[in-house]
């Protein structure tokens, strides 16, 4: 009854029948065929409108029967068993069977389970990483619409804002819902049982609605406060949610309670938030602590000084809903060509730009391509391990064919057969997956013991439910690239064949093209991180220009309130560095405003008597203010003249150091400045002239590889008197010490505490640890890349050897039987070596020609070094080449001491 | 059997009455009932392969026709063919079906001649 087999019209009902359930497919197919087949030759016999009856009939009854066909298969379930319960059986069944399968060969399994789990841990606790710290909105109500702004000088790429550029940004622009100010400002916790200094902060009282946060407590500042603030002593403080714990206790009565800070009582009307920073806190270990009121002035000032005023404020701003960040750049642009074009500010020499950024760039963009590139390394890693653990099943995959081809003679369908491989990688996936979390999470602590608290947000990484979701979809992930295509080899064409018997070459070429891959992947890897070892190494050789190695510093701030006069000040520094300078093991001691690479210098407006100044050269210097001995202590070279004596003080004549860069740019034909005289613009009618006694060396000061500024260093007595009556309150004391400078901490906070109780000495550490800081997240990228590019060549040589050893271990025969024909042992080895090679070169080219491509994307985090710096590509291709040539060369040398006759006998 | 399985398949659809109908005279292959099918309806209702055989299961599921192990010496060679056969129940639902079909033509018949 059947007709021709064949033919396009049965092929298409064939295909056609896969529209049915499984079930009904498997029990009527046959019949369906046939029926479909005699209605066929019937049609034949009716001529073309037969046929297109026919396959008319052919469609509606498939239209019909389709639907009918799986409507009783969803009512048999429901009436029979739950079909999750179906499903699960099987699921169990399957899962059953792999976890004995594996469980029969633990070797592989374990290597395949680790090797996993490094890849998907390393990748979850990057991710962590990126999650934290790009991903996660910062702690602000609708975060994307805060916006920080800045200022760009030359020579200052991001800096200040002043007073009037906030109020002019406030209420000349369209784009904000608000602008709110703040500035950074020392803090003693006076209270004699526990003084502490602190790091406070003035702010307006629009913080908490432009920044968009709850207080835990209380309430932020009203404008009337800031505004009493501006003419008299602030009465109100905020204090942040650390402070409230640690000095509070989290006491709910500590609102409303007074507190002597900074040597007089205040009121703290309100707790700020868990976890709120300011947008200039998230670089810093310390967080600002004490907030007190700021105001700032009620209209744009009528004259506009031409600089803009001084800048000492950090700024933030709401978008209004629906305004971009790019709008709001172009509108404060305008507000300053306003400001130009009616008070002639900003002269264009001075090269003035207003910076409008967005919060999370400004504060985690540095950070950005440092934290991609690592992801991307990790990743890379994973796709080492994927690579890995396919090759392990490939080879695995060989050993059962015998089982794998009984099976399929039994009847097992294909399909069976993969799900059933499948199975065995997901389970190994889930078990390296799991354990990868495990790894994950202790990688994420040690990355928070490795953060220097300069990084912004890395002290928040940990892993949340992101992370989870991240490792189970990396889990899936790998299954599918280590499992899918070994599985489908293993059922390849002739699978029922092979029992018994060894398959072809296929496998291992496949091996060796899974091996170069890795090899590629490691080498970009390496690349990446020997570029990264040079940066770092260039980084590390910059000349600061000062030694500071055995140098303590600590820094003092004495209260206004308490220290009323200049005069009292010195004093206090006099005898705190004579007394220092007695305590046993201190060689010397000075003092400086701030320490180089420690925190950022700003520059001050100065007159060079009888100079007659080029067009358009700025007349100004970074200002500093330093004791006598402080180049010394510091050991800052003198180029010329003599450095500052005890006798500068307010007594002597008034002298100024200055730097080498100060000299270079006053008189660049290298003419002599010591004698000449310079004053500090202080709006005074007569300039106070200091007699220029010497030129030191240069300093980095802004960071290791900003531009090294003009500077002039004003000695401490003489400071009142040269800035037109500044007062010397904030200090920064350096020791140098015989031993460990270290240790002289202990001493100096007690003599501190002897002299003043309640005074808080903060930022006691070591100039070294400044300079090492300066570097911290050269060394974090470099530390993390190296150490991931370690693991990738580990499992790339882990790889290479598996390989070859298993090569080895299959062909024993064969190599038996030619030692036995009279090959020698080296010719062996020769023979495993060129495969092995093969496989090396290739990787090695690849991965050569892809870092090329790839480094470039490294470029911003280097200094010094191309990335194509063919030291570092010559160095990793030899150094890999050998360490190939090693996980080659141990197992064929094995194979040449292959003993003929047992060799033969073996199988 | 009783009265609730005759109720809970009753009344058959038209696909059901003539699979009951072609098996009631013996046990039938796939084709076999088409073809008595279409034999018997004039040509007029013809089965698609889809339809039958969903028609079968279905009948099998409500307990009305079973796969048959007995086939006629004369197509011993066709092995893969399935046979059915209608079950005790499946004559009796057809019975019924038959019964009903009848009582209401007889009332149709009789609506009709009032009527003209």
């Amino acid at each position: 009854m059947t007709g021709r087999g064949g033919g396009w019209g049965d092929r298409v009902y064939r295909g056609a029948l896969y529209l049915y359930p499984r079930a009904f497919r498997a029990r009527f197919g046959p019949g369906l065929v046939e029926l479909f087949r005699a209605r066929r030759s019937e049609a034949r016999h009716e001529g073309w409108a037969g046929r297109l009856r026919f396959w008319g009939e052919t469609v509606v009854d498939l239209m019909r029967a389709v639907p009918d066909a799986w409507r009783q298969a969803w009512a048999a379930r429901e009436s029979n068993e739950n079909p999750w319960e179906v499903v699960m059986d099987g699921v169990r069944q399957d899962l059953g069977f792999a976890v004995r399968t594996l469980s029969r060969s633990p070797g592989f399994t374990a290597l395949a389970v680790l090797t996993l789990a490094v890849g998907i841990g390393s990748t979850s606790a990057i991710f962590g990483v990126v999650n934290s710290v790009l991903l996660r909105p910062l702690p602000y109500g609708d975060p994307d619409r805060v916006v920080t702004l800045w200022s760009s000088w030359r020579g200052f790429e991001k800096t200040w804002l002043s007073e009037s550029e906030a109020q002019a940004y406030s209420s000349m622009t369209d784009s904000f819902e608000g602008v709110a100010v703040w500035g950074g400002t020392n803090v003693n916790f006076s209270s004699p049982d526990n003084p502490e200094r602190v790091s406070g902060a003035l702010a307006t009282h629009d913080l908490d609605e432009v920044l968009g946060f709850e207080m835990a407590a209380g309430r932020f500042f009203t404008e009337e406060e800031g505004l009493e603030a501006e003419v008299g002593p602030a009465e109100s403080i905020v204090i942040s949610h650390e402070a409230w714990l640690r000095r509070y206790g989290a006491d709910p009565a500590t609102v409303g309670r007074r507190v002597e800070v900074n040597g007089r009582a205040r009121e703290i009307v309100g707790v700020l938030p868990e976890g709120f920073r300011l947008p200039t806190d998230f670089g810093t270990a310390t967080v600002s602590d004490v907030y007190f009121p700021m105001a700032l002035p009620r209209e744009v000032p009528s004259s506009f000084s031409q600089g803009g005023g001084s800048h000492f404020l950090f700024g933030a701003a709401r978008l209004k809903p629906g305004v971009t960040v790019e709008a709001a750049r172009a509108d404060v642009g305008r507000v300053v060509d306003r400001l130009r074009a009616e008070f002639g500010a900003y002269p264009p020499e001075r090269a003035f730009e207003p910076i409008v950024l967005a919060a999370q760039d400004d504060i985690v963009g540095s950070l950005r391509p440092a934290v991609l590139a690592l992801l991307g390394t990790v990743v890379f890693v994973l796709l080492i391990a994927c690579a890995n653990v396919a090759n392990l099943h490939l080879a695995r995959a060989r050993a059962r064919t015998s089982e794998l081809a009984v099976r399929a003679a039994l009847g097992a369908e294909r399909r069976r057969i993969v799900r059933q491989l499948l199975t065995e990688s997901a389970v190994l996936a889930g078990v390296g997956g799991t354990l990868g979390l495990g790894l994950a999470w202790a990688g994420v602590e040690i990355f928070r013991r490795l953060d220097p608290g300069t990084l912004p947000r890395v002290g928040d990484v940990r892993i949340d439910a992101a992370v989870v979701a991240f490792s189970v979809a990396a889990t899936v992930g790998t299954v599918i690239l280590f499992g899918v295509g070994p599985a489908f080899q293993a059922v390849g064409p002739g699978l029922r064949h092979r029992m018994g018997g060894r398959s072809g070459s296929g496998t291992s070429r496949w091996q060796g093209a899974l091996v170069a891959f890795e090899m590629a992947l490691a080498v970009v890897l390496v690349v990446g991180a020997g570029l990264m070892v040079r940066t770092f190494d260039h980084l590390t050789t910059i000349d600061a220009g000062f030694d500071g190695s055995r140098v303590l510093s600590l820094a003092v701030s004495l209260p206004t309130t308490t220290y009323t006069t200049p005069e009292e000040m010195l004093t206090f520094h006099r005898e705190a560095l004579r007394a220092m300078g007695e305590l046993p093991g201190v060689e010397a001691v000075s003092a400086a405003r701030i320490l180089p690479l420690a925190s950022q210098i700003g520059d001050w407006g100065v007159s060079l008597e009888g100079y007659e100044p080029a067009p358009g050269l700025p007349m100004n210097g970074d200002w500093q203010i330093a004791a006598p001995g402080y180049f010394e202590v510091m050991g800052i070279p003198l180029v010329r003249g003599r450095t500052l004596e005890p006798g500068d003080d307010e007594r002597g004549g008034m002298v100024v150091v200055v730097n080498e860069a100060f000299a270079r740019h006053f008189w660049p034909d290298g003419s002599d400045p010591v004698g000449r005289r310079m004053a500090m613009n202080t709006g005074a009618d007569e300039p106070t002239w200091m007699t220029i006694v010497g030129v030191v060396g240069d300093v980095t000061h802004n960071g290791l590889t900003a531009e090294i500024k003009r500077k002039f260093y004003v000695p401490l007595g003489q400071w009142n008197a040269a800035s037109g009556g500044g007062r010397p309150n904030s200090m920064r004391y350096v020791a140098r010490t015989a031993g460990n400078p270290a240790t002289a901490a202990a001493p100096i906070r007690s003599l501190i505490r002897s002299m003043d109780p309640t005074l808080a000495v903060a930022e006691v550490r070591t100039v070294a640890d400044i300079k090492a800081a300066a570097v911290s997240q050269p060394r974090f990228t470099v530390v993390l890349m190296g150490a991931f590019s370690l693991v990738a060549v580990l499992l790339a040589v882990i790889g290479i050897y598996g390989v070859v050893s298993y090569g080895v271990t299959r062909r024993v025969r064969e190599i038996g039987v030619r030692m036995a024909l009279g090959a020698q042992g080296h010719t062996v080895v020769g023979l495993l070596l060129r495969r092995g090679a093969a496989m090396v070169v290739a990787g090695l080219l690849a991965g050569t020609v892809a870092a090329v491509l790839l480094s470039r994307f490294l470029s911003s985090l280097l200094y010094e070094v191309r990335p194509t710096d063919p030291a570092t590509y010559v160095t990793v291709v030899a150094g890999f080449a050998a360490v190939a040539a090693a996980a080659t060369w141990i197992p064929a040398r094995r194979a040449a001491r292959i003993d003929p006759v047992r060799a033969l006998k073996a199988e | 059997m009783s009265d609730a399985d005759l109720d809970a398949v009753l009344p058959l659809s038209r696909s059901l009455l003539h699979l009951l109908m072609a098996l009631q005279e013996g046990e039938r292959h796939g084709y076999a009932v088409m073809k008595w099918v279409e034999d018997h309806t004039g040509g007029v209702v013809r089965m698609g392969p889809g339809t039958l055989y969903t028609t079968i299961q279905r009948a099998e599921t409500l307990g009305l026709v079973v796969e048959s192990r007995d086939r006629p010496p004369s197509d011993e060679d066709q092995r893969q063919r399935k046979y059915y056969d209608v079950t005790p129940l499946g004559l009796a639902a057809l019975t019924a079906e038959v019964e009903r079909l009848g009582a209401f033509v007889d009332r149709a018949r009789a609506a009709l001649s009032r009527g003209r």
